[in-house]
């Protein structure tokens, strides 16, 4: 395959059971399933655009279910950037993000110019909510990373979270579309982007 | 008056040299002089610092000594220590049984030090401060009464040589008469003293073999001493062992399983029992049974209560994830895998056959060649899993899902070089052991199990939670056909495993040229 050291890629962290596959599978293939299978280790590829010519979007899709600290710092080290969920449903889980987030931080030195967003998937399902929004943001704040609540079944927010995801990084000029078509899509999710914030 | 200026006139003359000295000692007996005050010296300070050795204080009787002795404090204290923890727990069974030890020693102490005082030390200072002083003093006497002789007799010459020269006449009797006297009584006193200060001096030659056998006792009553010890020191070594392993309550995560089972008297490890015992009773309808995590501080806790073999049951069984989690954690933390290192390769061949009878029959195969612990565990474990999978429905743990989220907590390598690499394909392996396994427990292991083996957890109740079991005496269709949907039902993973190798194999080269593209 030509162009893979040009691959940007994107870890997915978060305990087990909180829709990390279901995010991805929504984003790459748009669909979702209402299947309960816990995921070893899945990589996606898409191809994006990246300063005027076009690269590969590498998604990594982690176990969220057993944490082996080898297998987490090899998928931190070699991730451009990283998307840590947690489910608004269950603060347990984004409990679960800390020691996550610490070893990122440890690994990488600095998080300064590294792309994270903080997510709170499962924002359907509001009668179940245990963690706020603003319990989210504060987070996100005090982790100097982008925050944003998601619906992988309903998709809501989720290619806005990849768009912002690639926007936040300052060393590429990334973007989602590789061709014209797909620009008033774009230009709706621009519009979109009001929803989330960029601390 | 007249005899002490009459030895002062004869030493002065002697000193300067114009009078002889009479030496009444022989040569041998100078000798032994000589030695006198060296023995005495060292006899001196070996007694002072042999003294300073001893712990109890020196005259005191023995009742006082032996209260003052550090070793005697420090067995009360032990003892006084065992009797706050109380002689149930195993601290306060050593402390106790240390304590009477120190005791004991201390006794052997008292006995020794005393020893030591009455046989080697009050000899010794005997020897340097009276014997050899007496002899000293003697020595003394005797050198006085050399001079008065040997000034009796010049004085008797002088007179003589002085009524000679003046006239030629026999010297004045009765002056020479008394000199004469004077002299021959001085040199027979000196001669008594000479006799029996030589007799003294012989005496104490003689007996140099008696003040060293001081020395020898001190060695035997030291031998004496530290062999009493020793010996008492390992009658109740055996004790300490003995309390230390029949002390059941240890800590079982991270201990070897054949160790702990062997310690417990146990045939299923305590953590596998009372884990399953308790989700049996409040887990197996609950959804994502060991693929949600728990919360880090109470697995922490169920771990550590765990460890000390105390169970709250009725706080965990409203939290069924930390249960499931503190049995992950105990088969993860094993120093060995519960499918064992040295299977290893077995159970990844297995896997990889492409027949599915002859692939069954193959991980029979392995099951059959663990040990007999691990056998018995991984059966209690396995046939609980198959349970699980009954209320897949609700909990949606399917046996796939099973094997995914708990496979890599029962098989890895020790093979740490290209964990990183591997550890993906590798789970998967795993996933392919563990899936058929749980799907075809009851052919993998038939018959029935009782899961609350030795009923110390949960409620009674649950006895017969296997009376439902259905036998499968083989791995029938339905089996079968149930995989395939369940493959059917996740196309992606296995679409892109194939996927995932090839990232793991181009990053194996790719990773420096990954690194300047950051």
């Amino acid at each position: 395959m030509p162009e893979q050291s040009n691959d940007y890629r994107v870890v997915v962290f978060g305990a087990g059971g909180v829709g990390k596959s279901s995010l991805v599978l929504r984003f790459v293939k748009g669909t979702f399933r209402d299947t309960y299978i816990p995921t070893v280790e899945d990589t996606y590829r898409q191809v994006i655009s990246c300063d005027k010519s076009v690269c590969t979007l590498q998604i990594t899709d982690t176990t969220g279910s057993h944490q082996f600290p080898a297998m987490q710092r090899l998928s931190i080290s070699k991730g451009h950037a990283f998307i840590l969920v947690y489910s608004i449903t269950s603060r347990q889980s984004l409990e679960e993000l800390k020691p996550i987030y610490q070893q990122i931080l440890a690994i990488k030195g600095s998080v300064e110019s590294i792309p994270i967003m903080l997510v709170g998937n499962k924002s359907d399902e509001t009668a179940q909510r245990e963690v706020e929004t603003k319990v989210g943001e504060t987070q996100a704040t005090s982790w100097k990373c982008a925050f944003m609540e998601t619906s992988a079944k309903t998709n809501s927010n989720v290619k806005e979270l990849f768009q912002e995801l690639l926007a936040l990084e300052k060393k590429r000029d990334m973007s989602l579309s590789i061709d014209g078509k797909r620009s008033g899509k774009q230009k709706r999710a621009d519009k979109l982007k009001g929803k989330c914030s960029v601390m | 008056m007249k005899k002490q200026f009459n030895r002062m006139r004869q030493l002065a003359n002697q000193t300067v040299g114009r009078a002889e000295k009479t030496e009444v000692l022989s040569e041998d007996l100078l000798q032994v002089e000589k030695r006198l005050e060296l023995v005495k010296q060292v006899s001196h300070s070996t007694h002072k610092k042999l003294t300073a050795c001893l712990q109890g204080q020196q005259g005191v009787d023995v009742d006082k000594k032996s209260k003052k002795l550090p070793l005697t404090t420090l067995a009360q204290c032990m003892v006084e220590g065992a009797a706050v923890l109380g002689d149930e727990s195993l601290l306060g069974k050593m402390l106790k049984l240390s304590g009477e030890t120190q005791e004991k020693l201390a006794q052997e102490l008292i006995v020794f030090e005393l020893t030591i005082e009455k046989d080697v030390i009050e000899p010794l200072c005997d020897l340097a401060e009276v014997e050899i002083p007496n002899i000293q003093k003697q020595r003394k006497h005797l050198a006085k009464l050399v001079l008065d002789m040997d000034s009796a007799r010049t004085r008797y010459y002088q007179s003589n040589k002085s009524s000679g020269l003046s006239s030629n006449l026999q010297p004045t009797g009765a002056k020479a008469d008394h000199l004469r006297e004077e002299m021959e009584e001085a040199a027979n006193r000196m001669e008594i003293c000479r006799d029996q200060l030589s007799a003294d001096m012989y005496n104490f030659m003689a007996k140099e073999i008696d003040y060293a056998s001081y020395f020898q006792t001190l060695i035997e009553v030291q031998a004496e001493y530290h062999r009493k010890s020793l010996e008492l020191l390992q009658s109740v070594l055996p004790q300490i062992k003995a309390h230390q392993e029949t002390w059941v309550e240890k800590p079982c995560y991270g201990k070897p399983l054949e160790e702990h089972l062997a310690l417990s008297g146990r045939d299923i490890a305590f953590p596998i029992e009372a884990c399953v015992t308790m989700l049996l009773e409040c887990g197996m309808q609950e959804e994502g049974l060991f693929r949600i995590a728990p919360s880090a501080s109470k697995l922490k806790k169920l771990k550590a209560s765990l460890d000390c073999g105390v169970l709250d049951v009725q706080e965990f069984s409203t939290d069924p994830h930390a249960i499931a989690g503190a049995l992950k954690s105990y088969l993860r933390e094993l120093p060995e895998p519960l499918m064992t290192f040295e299977l290893y390769n077995d159970w990844i061949q297995a896997s990889n056959i492409q027949d599915q009878e002859k692939r069954l029959q193959a991980l029979l195969g392995a099951c059959e060649k663990l040990p007999c612990a691990n056998n018995n565990n991984f059966k209690y474990l396995i046939k609980f899993l198959s349970k699980l999978t009954e209320y897949q429905d609700v909990n949606k743990m399917t046996p796939g899902n099973i094997a995914i989220v708990l496979g890599p907590n029962l098989l890895w390598t020790h093979d740490e070089g290209n964990i990183t690499e591997m550890m993906t394909t590798v789970s998967l392996q795993i996933v392919g052991i563990i899936e058929p396994i749980i799907q075809h427990a009851d052919w993998f292991f038939p018959g029935e199990i009782e899961f609350n083996v030795t009923g110390n957890y949960g409620s009674p109740v649950h006895t017969n939670h296997n009376a439902n079991y259905s036998l499968m005496p083989s791995p029938d269709m339905d089996q079968v056909d149930r995989r395939q949907n369940d493959q059917s039902r996740r196309p992606l993973s296995v679409a892109t495993d194939n996927m995932m190798l090839e990232f793991y194999k181009k990053d194996g080269y790719e990773s420096n040229q990954l690194n300047v593209c950051t």
